[in-house]
């Protein structure tokens, strides 16, 4: 009965995984090509035309983990992180309007097949953050995660991302061409889909860096194309530690590969923040954990992506020294 | 309709004793009224599912509509054609090493057979695994093409993987030698059934380096002329 069970789930599995690739696929078959060169006859057209208003300083846009919806229904514990880089940087450009796992920025509730079933898990979740039925999401873009870093389909999905970013920089006032700095956040899965547009944006003159908080991310070939990478990891995260064991360009011994050729040129760095989990508890979001101190472990990331943003070192902790009262709520 | 149904039964069957190596489906392999569609069947459902597998290049080109089926038909058929011509090189190196000739039309129905673990072959669609798993049934084909040989010639497993070997290298010098007239023929009849130049190829995607699936440039003018 369990084998059975097992085998019926490992063939779900296989299909699901096996039919991953043909939204992104089909998209480019169907339109996604001609899309593409509308977009870049759009910003010919654009390059070099100054913006009416006084640009902000510099751009970021922040990629949601495996656990998004849409680009606005992202898990309720990313919120505040957002809201206060906001908070902190007010003459910079801070978007989360795109969805990273969709060539199209098509959020999962929007006119799809299974759009009902989507709006169902939805609203559950918001009822009930802990339910199972959530993680179908979860399944679902992360399956979208290995699209984009395989070197098959990892180009046309990539095209999709870098496309809707660029779209999501002109809506926010980016003038092709000036030059100003443009910053990809990356939850999770978020830093991969970051990766594979840096490749496109790079072609596109952009300065671009990444930061990976708790990035799930393989040595893809967009790491080219960007200035730097800053890893944010905690120690306690299995899924970044999955991420350097599954792909096998992120090995000590792969000579040669996009991430071992920007780690020689000093392009990446890895900062381990503490004992952070990557969910459930104790994870970077967690404004009820703290650490020695005194900050919770969402002031921890909040601070940390803070600080590579203004171009100042982390705040580093001592883990051993005892912890000290409660600093008081999470900023938000 | 019950014949039919009977024939999928047979065309399963056979499937299945393969994928399990199961050396009695010899014995009733021959006993078959319609052998040859049993063969034929399996090695163009075989050649379909591996161009399925591969179908990210049908993707890229933008192929669509009836062209895509028939380009998945047309590469069940070729891969008949081409271990036809793996059963006939077996065949000669089978008779060189034991002495035994065995009928053309029996070889090639048996190395037909072996081509029943590719009919897996969709499962190279996963993303980031589907080359691995590509790699895997190629290994597991090969493997049923050795147990094949040892239960066509009747003989021990070491002669029998000999005689495997040879005819596999046999075939990738034959490959190698004539790569060019075939890729000539392949890119014409490629553009006869999808109508369109080959802009990507498999091995283009399975190089595993960086490539740019647009007809276009997608780098913009910098601000000082010239591109970025």
């Amino acid at each position: 009965m369990i084998l059975n069970l097992l085998v019926i789930v490992i063939v779900v599995l296989f299909l699901l995984l096996t039919f991953g690739p043909l939204e992104s696929l089909g998209w480019w078959r169907d339109k996604g090509a001609d899309e593409a060169h509308e977009t870049l006859a759009d910003m010919a057209a654009e390059y070099g035309t100054p913006a009416a208003d006084p640009p902000p300083e510099q751009f970021v846009i922040y990629l949601s983990g495996i656990g998004a919806i849409d680009g606005s229904s992202v898990p309720p514990e990313e919120v505040p992180l957002v809201d206060e880089l906001r908070r902190r940087l007010p003459t910079w450009s801070v978007a989360n309007d795109v969805f990273p796992y969709s060539v199209s920025n098509r959020g999962l509730t929007a006119q799809r097949p299974l759009a009902g079933l989507w709006k169902r898990i939805e609203t559950l979740r918001i009822a009930n953050p802990t339910s199972f039925l959530p993680f179908l999401v979860n399944a679902r873009n992360a399956i979208q995660l290995f699209v984009c870093a395989d070197r098959r389909y990892g180009p046309t999905y990539n095209i999709g991302t870098a496309q809707e970013i660029l779209k999501s920089l002109l809506r926010h006032g980016y003038q092709l061409g000036s030059g100003v700095p443009v910053t990809l956040i990356g939850w999770s899965g978020g830093a991969q889909i970051a990766l594979g547009a840096s490749w496109y944006l790079g072609l596109a003159d952009l300065p671009l860096k990444v930061i990976s908080l708790g990035g799930m991310m393989s040595d893809d070939y967009g790491l080219d194309k960007i200035q730097l990478l800053t890893h944010l990891r905690g120690t306690e995260d299995v899924f970044e530690k999955m991420g350097r064991r599954i792909f096998a360009g992120r090995w000590p011994g792969a000579i040669g590969s996009p991430w071992s050729r920007a780690r020689a040129e000093g392009r990446i760095v890895e900062i381990d923040l503490g004992p952070i989990h990557h969910n459930d508890k104790e994870h970077y979001y967690d404004p009820d954990t703290f650490a020695p101190d005194g900050r919770s472990y969402l002031q921890v990331s909040t601070d940390a992506i803070h600080s590579v943003l203004i171009g100042q070192p982390v705040k580093e902790i001592d883990w051993s020294a005892e912890p000290k009262e409660e600093a008081g709520p999470a900023p938000a | 309709m019950e014949d039919f149904l009977g024939f999928l039964n047979d065309v399963g069957h056979a499937i299945w004793g393969v994928w399990t190596l199961d050396t009695s489906l010899g014995q009733w392999f021959v006993t078959l009224p319609y052998q040859t569609a049993v063969a034929v069947t399996v090695a163009v459902l075989a050649g379909a599912s591996t161009l399925l597998g591969n179908s990210v290049v049908l993707f890229l080109n933008r192929v669509r509509g009836w062209r895509f089926g028939v380009s998945l038909l047309m590469n069940g058929v070729s891969m008949v054609v081409l271990y036809a011509v793996q059963a006939l090189a077996i065949d000669v190196v089978g008779y060189l090493v034991t002495g035994n000739r065995v009928q053309a039309d029996i070889a090639v129905k048996a190395v037909l057979l072996a081509t029943a673990p590719l009919i897996l072959g969709f499962f190279e669609l996963i993303p980031y695994l589907g080359p691995g798993i590509a790699r895997i049934l190629q290994a597991w084909g090969l493997v049923a093409l050795w147990a094949v040989v040892a239960t066509l010639y009747a003989v021990d497993r070491w002669t029998a993987l000999l005689i495997t070997l040879v005819g596999w290298a046999l075939m990738q010098l034959l490959s190698w030698a004539l790569a060019r007239p075939m890729s000539a023929v392949g890119r014409w009849i490629w553009r006869l059934v999808t109508g369109r130049p080959t802009m990507l190829t498999a091995g283009d995607l399975l190089a595993g380096h960086q490539f740019t699936p647009v007809e276009f440039d997608f780098e913009l003018p910098r601000a000082g002329g010239g591109k970025a």
